[in-house]
């Protein structure tokens, strides 16, 4: 029996470690030795140099990665004696990051989710990326977009957005002529009263009998067509906020999204869900689609989110069109996406990584990038010079009409980054947030009672803002 | 050399892969993570002792989701262990009669989910029970029955039991090997006595596979209190936290929050818990459980 009772300890230790192991080891065996190959090869001038082994890793869908590796072959061809060991990671990539850090095998230069970024960048271990931009005699901080760096101190840089982008709404022109309503408008000043939006994403929604939301006989439980579709990060509720004067964690600690300005955001949105039935829940979500093929078959007749949709749009051919985000109390606001390129001080070549990272900040070395609509140029020539805008703004068909007006010029004058970009701690705080909105979507809560409910515990994690 | 030392020596040299293994790669990350769990480790941030502090904001409910994440392991394993070792009994059962056609194919159907990538298994259930196109739902609409949001609504826990039940082939395997140890003799007794199929099953199956129920429940405990996979894939420990599972939620803290001292301390925990519930089931097995050479 003791015998019996010892081997039933082990086994039960064994399980125990097995499982907490398991979470590193998927993640560890990801990052290369990037510096192993060192040999000798002749550069253009005939000299010789030493080869040298760049590790890259990067997130995007499944259109995003052979665009991201044509980059990268371009690059290696361009400096021939730079080799890219290039990963993309399509899922899970804070927790593949953490572990490759955590296993001291980061790459020389990643995309990085920006919250990650400014603790990292706080520790010492990303490279000030205006220490490479005022060596470089190429290039000089005006170049870049200015709203575009992220910061973690005054003048300290670990670096700019993936690329620049923007928060809009995104809508099906059939659905639209079918239901008979106006196309949205693409101007700032004529963007639609939250009450407008309201109406129209009624007018959308179509049950399965035909019947849309205003109509007496409208069956909630069974939707066709949504009409209108976000998200359930910052991403959709954060542009609003800020465009309602309000903010996510205010600079003295209080929780935002249980202030005024925020609450009634956020009691807006749940309000799409569970008392208009205009947008599906985050159960509904899971049965749909991705955002950009819920449009295209139709189960959303509008979209709320980043402009990289627009690839996926393109490629998808539907009819589609962009309007501008409705209309709050404040001031109009966009907000960019959340990641970053970083370079880590660990590299032993921070010379060739800012190579690449030059790379893929110059939309010249890939204009199918941005004409296909998945970026934004970071640099401002792209936006001032009319032949370089013509280039990608205009004339494909990632690009509809109205674009420039509704995306693009919200995006270099009405931008607000997003708070994972300067509320430290965010990753806890938005731990507790997600939970709440999925409170009160599920019907469990009102705005407020979810809201003011977390207040407290946000409160307590708040540990101060970058600005 | 005596033979005697001579054969202790090659058992020795035998047993040594397992030992260094279990050196190396169990019992050395356990001490590291034992002692990791009392400091701040985090990725990025410079290391210091915190003592208890791990375990003290755990405990004091100062962590918002750590009693949460009990009650979630918890709740689900006393879900997920009777039902599950009440199907694969069941199963076996009736996989062990003789009068049952086609047998082999059923032994197979019953045990190929096993076989199954977690993964792939995981992604068809997603599917099944997708609140507007699922099948589930189908099959309660047409039965003109309510419908339910499973796994992405408020019952997202006891959803997860009908994928866990139908992966429970591994179980059912262990109970049929036990069943054809039940001897075939002590059934013509009772027979002979003129039992029925519930004496048989009462006063000779049962208790000849006791010992068997023991080790599958206390295997399956095991692994019900280490779910993972089930909020990874499916629920990310959603919707509001009713699926965050201890080593879920362990996971997010080392890989998102990168305070891998806490989550060390949380492993310990769980731990801790998994070897009393377990110690219990040890404590509880000498009123029930029968073995054939015992008086």
């Amino acid at each position: 029996m003791k015998r019996r009772v010892l081997a039933l300890v082990l086994a039960v230790s064994l399980g125990t470690l097995t499982a907490c192991g398991s979470g590193g080891g998927s993640g560890e065996g990801t990052a290369q030795e990037g510096q192993s190959a060192e040999q000798q090869t002749e550069n253009s001038s005939g000299e010789k140099q030493e080869q040298v082994e760049l590790s890259f890793t990067y997130w995007g869908g499944s259109y995003e990665q052979p665009l991201m590796e044509k980059i990268i072959s371009d690059f290696e061809e361009a400096y021939p004696y730079i080799k890219v060991d290039s990963q993309h990671i399509p899922s899970d990539y804070e927790a593949k990051m953490s572990a490759m850090v955590a296993g001291q095998e980061e790459p020389d230069i990643a995309y990085i989710r920006d919250y990650m970024a400014l603790d990292f960048a706080e520790q010492g271990m990303l490279y000030n990326i205006f220490d490479f931009i005022d060596q470089d005699e190429e290039l000089d901080r005006e170049d870049f977009v200015e709203d575009f760096f992220l910061y973690w101190e005054e003048g300290k840089s670990y670096g700019m957005y993936t690329a620049g982008e923007s928060y809009a709404l995104f809508y099906n022109t059939e659905a639209f002529e079918e239901a008979g309503v106006d196309p949205l408008p693409t101007k700032v000043e004529d963007a639609l009263t939250w009450d407008e939006l309201v109406d129209i994403a009624q007018k959308l929604t179509i049950d399965q009998n035909g019947n849309n939301a205003q109509s007496p006989d409208f069956d909630p439980e069974h939707i066709r067509q949504y009409g209108i579709r976000f998200d359930f990060n910052q991403g959709s509720y954060m542009p609003l906020v800020h465009g309602n004067g309000g903010t996510y964690m205010t600079e003295d600690g209080k929780f935002g999204l249980a202030e005024e300005e925020g609450l009634d955001v956020i009691e807006k949105m749940g309000d799409l869900v569970t008392k208009y039935h205009v947008a599906p829940s985050p159960a509904e979500t899971k049965s749909l689609p991705s955002t950009a093929v819920s449009l295209t078959t139709r189960q959303s007749a509008i979209i709320m989110i980043g402009q990289w949709v627009l690839l996926d749009l393109g490629e998808s051919g539907v009819d589609f069109g962009v309007g501008v985000l409705p209309k709050m109390n404040g001031e109009y606001s966009t907000s960019p996406g959340w990641g970053t390129v970083g370079i880590f001080k660990s590299t032993e070549h921070p010379e060739e990584a800012w190579l690449l990272w030059k790379w893929l900040a110059d939309p010249s070395k890939a204009v199918e990038a941005y004409q296909s609509g998945l970026w934004m140029p970071l640099m401002t020539e792209w936006y001032t010079n009319e032949d370089l805008l013509n280039q990608w703004a205009t004339g494909n068909v990632a690009h509809p009409d109205g674009y420039i007006d509704a995306v693009m010029e919200p995006a270099l004058n009405n931008f607000h980054r997003h708070p994972s970009a300067y509320v430290k701690n965010f990753a806890e705080i938005d731990a507790l947030v997600t939970p709440a909105l999925e409170r009160m979507y599920l019907g469990e809560e009102t705005a407020q009672e979810a809201m003011e409910g977390i207040a407290d515990q946000a409160e307590s994690l708040f540990e101060g803002l970058y600005q | 050399m005596s033979r005697q030392k001579k054969e202790n020596i090659a058992g020795i040299l035998f047993s040594l892969p397992a030992i260094i293994g279990f050196l190396a790669f169990s019992l050395g990350p356990m001490i590291a993570s034992l002692v990791m769990s009392f400091t701040n480790y985090s990725i990025s941030h410079p290391t210091e002792f915190v003592g208890l502090g791990n375990y003290t904001e755990l405990f004091s409910g100062q962590d918002t989701f750590f009693w949460n994440s009990v009650k979630v392991t918890m709740t689900f394993s006393l879900m997920n262990v009777p039902v599950c070792i009440i199907t694969a009994f069941l199963v076996a059962l009736l996989l062990n009669s003789k009068k049952l056609r086609g047998m082999t194919f059923l032994r197979a159907a019953f045990y190929i989910p096993t076989i199954l990538p977690i993964v792939a298994t995981a992604m068809i259930f997603m599917w099944i029970m997708s609140p507007d196109f699922g099948l589930l739902n189908a099959i309660l609409e047409a039965l003109h029955l309510p419908t339910s949001d499973w796994i992405y609504g408020n019952a997202a826990l006891p959803s997860l039991l009908l994928m866990t039940a139908w992966t429970s082939g591994n179980i059912m395997v262990v109970f049929l090997a036990g069943l054809q140890g039940v001897p075939q003799e002590l059934y013509e007794s009772i027979e002979v006595d003129g039992g029925g199929a519930w004496a048989k099953f009462w006063y000779c199956t049962f208790p000849h596979m006791t010992p068997t129920i023991f080790f599958n429940t206390v295997m399956f405990v095991i692994s019900s209190m280490q779910a993972f996979l089930p909020a990874y894939i499916m629920t990310q420990g959603g919707p509001n936290n009713k699926t965050n599972f201890l080593v879920y939620y362990l996971y997010r803290v080392a890989f998102e929050f990168q305070n891998i001292g806490k989550a060390s301390s949380l492993g310990w925990v769980l731990f801790v818990m998994i070897l009393v519930v377990v110690g219990a089931l040890f404590w509880s097995s000498k009123y029930w459980v029968f073995y054939s050479d015992e008086s």
